[in-house]
């Protein structure tokens, strides 16, 4: 007697369809598990059999062998643990074995027999929806999430006696008041603040507009105070929707780590991301033993991911930051595989000009000796800092600075900059300026702007890579002011925007 | 004799009469030495077979089956070992059953048969 349920099993975002087969032996009453799960599906076994006996339903006693395939690869969650139930009974024939065996089934599974939510319905539903599944069975707390999926029946169940009526037994009894189950609380990041709060810093507000405009990654040089980190939560609010692959990706990502709230559809928004300078490299990229879970890089893909007191950050932290910067994912390699995540992120990065805080700051005095601030930099290591294509100045603020324009006006102005560019590229595979390779950049941009920054480049004022990044600015720049390709002044203003204090 | 022996003597007794029912020789009913005992030893076709009876009136405290340890399965196994020394004759194979046996208040007992289970 074999019953047959099919999961899916959780590789950071990638979903593996898995077949669960439950064998019942006539021999001595045993549960075994076998198809690589770790420990906490091997507890799934004390809860899918207390689950069962509490929906009115059997356990055979038997020895029962359930096999989660494809076999090698590595399983883990409490996810399986609705189809385990299923396949048992299916191989018991108390549920209808044909109808059982055609569904994918999610959920985790309490003792007196509720479905309870799991986290990453949404990637597990999406990938199941990939490899050709059309019916897929979720807990009924994460039913909205399932949802967002299109091209697949979704069916909410509250428990496993629910389940198992649906499956065609008459006696099962559904768990009483699920009402206990309820979705997990999410708490939503709070809505960006506005430009308009913003006062004075015209310098600062250009910079980071032209960032929002082409993508740039940012570091912005400020004494306490001075407005970095009101710049930097403000970023996210100029970026324009995230497409549909983007906001999945996002979700997903979201999903998994449970900060997410389905009633609210898709997170269309860019996500900002926000770690303290304490935070360990594990919990910037993501980590864990067995299946590393995302971490901040991944949380801020498609959005903003904000260092504030950069130089205060562990220099290992900062470095691994370098290959997710370069290849826009992030693949962490354990003893039983490697898992992937997405890490597109904007990065922004804030430091004081010192240690104290008053290095060049009018009416204080910088009580920093020359090795400690040489020290305070030296942690931003070159190869990090050579991803920054702007890099600025932040002014304290004078008395009765005005009210600058609002992120409705500027959102407009950075969404019209990106329609254009996007327009120019196509056909090349990017989408922003700050993707524009060297080549590109040589061929495509006018003699006289080239012109400009070339005599820049041969004062050695800027680096030939130097020279990439101002031109990349530049052509930001110009799709800001509307115009189809950078005159010398944008390039002018762009290498101001380089090496502190801006034209 | 206590209420639970006589309810296991009454088991043992109604495997013993389906066994032979089956055609199997029984050679031996409840043999003892110093390391334990062995409900019943019986030949099934070429096979000799140790098997072992649980009874139980009632399924409050787990079906009976589920009283057979792996401690006591493995005491079991030396115990085969010591009975077939203990005697001349030689076997195709051996096999230890389990049969579990419920007394329902009333009508004939349910045996269920599990072979080869250790």
């Amino acid at each position: 007697m074999i019953g047959r349920a099919r999961a899916i099993a959780l590789t950071g975002l990638a979903g593996h369809a898995v077949d669960v087969e439950a064998h019942l032996a006539a021999a001595l009453p045993a549960f075994t598990i076998v198809g690589l799960p770790d420990a906490s599906l091997q507890e799934s076994r004390d809860r899918v059999r207390a689950a069962v006996a509490s929906s009115g339903l059997d356990w055979p006693m038997r020895r029962i062998t359930v096999n989660l395939s494809p076999a090698s690869l590595p399983k883990s969650g409490s996810m399986t643990d609705l189809a385990i139930a299923v396949a048992v009974l299916a191989a018991s024939g108390q549920v209808e074995a044909r109808q059982a065996a055609r569904a994918v089934y999610l959920g985790e599974l309490s003792l007196d027999g509720a479905v309870r939510p799991v986290r990453g319905v949404l990637p597990a539903v999406a990938a199941a929806a990939a490899a050709g599944q059309s019916h897929i069975v979720v807990p009924a707390a994460n039913a909205a999430e399932a949802q967002l999926v299109g091209g697949v029946r979704i069916t909410a169940v509250g428990s496993l006696g629910e389940l198992a009526r649906l499956l065609g037994n008459e006696n099962a009894v559904p768990a009483a008041a699920s009402g206990s189950v309820k979705p997990p609380e999410v708490t939503m990041p709070p809505e960006p603040g506005d430009m308009a709060d913003v006062r004075g810093q015209e310098a600062a507000r250009y910079a980071i507009e032209v960032a929002a405009a082409g993508g740039h990654h940012i570091m912005m040089t400020g004494p306490p105070g001075a407005g970095k980190t009101m710049l930097a939560s403000r970023l996210p609010g100029l970026l324009p929707d995230l497409d549909l692959d983007d906001a999945i990706a996002v979700t997903s990502v979201h999903s998994l780590c449970g900060t997410f709230d389905p009633s609210e559809g898709l997170m269309r928004r860019p996500p900002f991301e926000a770690p303290h300078h304490s935070a360990s490299a594990a919990a910037i990229v993501g980590g864990g033993s067995m299946l590393a879970r995302p971490g901040a890089i991944s949380r801020a893909h498609g959005g903003v991911l904000f260092l504030d007191e950069a130089p205060e950050f562990a220099v290992r932290v900062l470095d691994t930051l370098r290959q997710p910067l370069e290849s826009g994912e992030v693949v962490l390699h354990r003893a039983h595989g490697a898992t992937r995540y997405p890490a597109r992120f904007q990065l922004v990065l804030a430091a004081n000009p010192c240690p104290c805080g008053n290095k060049g700051v009018r009416g204080s005095e910088c009580i920093c000796s020359a090795i400690t601030q040489r020290r305070y930099f030296g942690r931003l290591s070159g190869p990090l800092l050579d991803r920054l294509d702007i890099r600025i100045d932040v002014e304290p603020v004078r008395r009765g600075a005005e009210e600058g324009e609002s992120t409705a006006v500027v959102a407009e102005r950075v969404a019209r900059a990106r329609a254009a560019a996007r327009r120019r590229l196509e056909g090349t595979g990017w989408t922003t300026n700050a993707q524009l390779n060297s080549r590109w950049l040589r061929t495509h941009t006018p003699a006289a702007a080239l012109a400009a920054g070339q005599h820049a480049l041969d004062h050695g004022a800027i680096s030939a890579r130097g020279f990439d990044r101002s031109l990349r600015v530049a052509w930001s720049i110009a799709d800001l002011a509307g115009e189809p390709a950078p005159v010398a002044a944008h390039v002018h203003q762009a290498l101001a925007m380089r090496t502190g204090g801006i034209a | 004799m206590a209420a639970k022996d006589e309810v296991g003597r009454h088991g043992e007794r109604v495997v013993t009469r389906r066994l032979e029912e089956q055609g199997w020789e029984v050679l031996a009913r409840n043999w003892r030495c110093e390391h334990g005992e062995i409900d019943i030893v019986a030949v099934d076709g070429s096979d000799l077979v140790a098997v072992e009876v649980k009874t139980r009136r009632t399924a409050t405290f787990g079906v009976p089956q589920e009283a057979v340890t792996p401690a006591k399965l493995s005491r079991l196994r030396r115990l085969v070992g010591l009975w077939l020394a203990s005697q001349d004759r030689r076997f195709y194979g051996v096999r230890i059953d389990v049969c579990a046996v419920t007394l329902p208040a009333s009508g004939p007992a349910l045996v269920e048969h599990l072979r080869g289970v250790g």
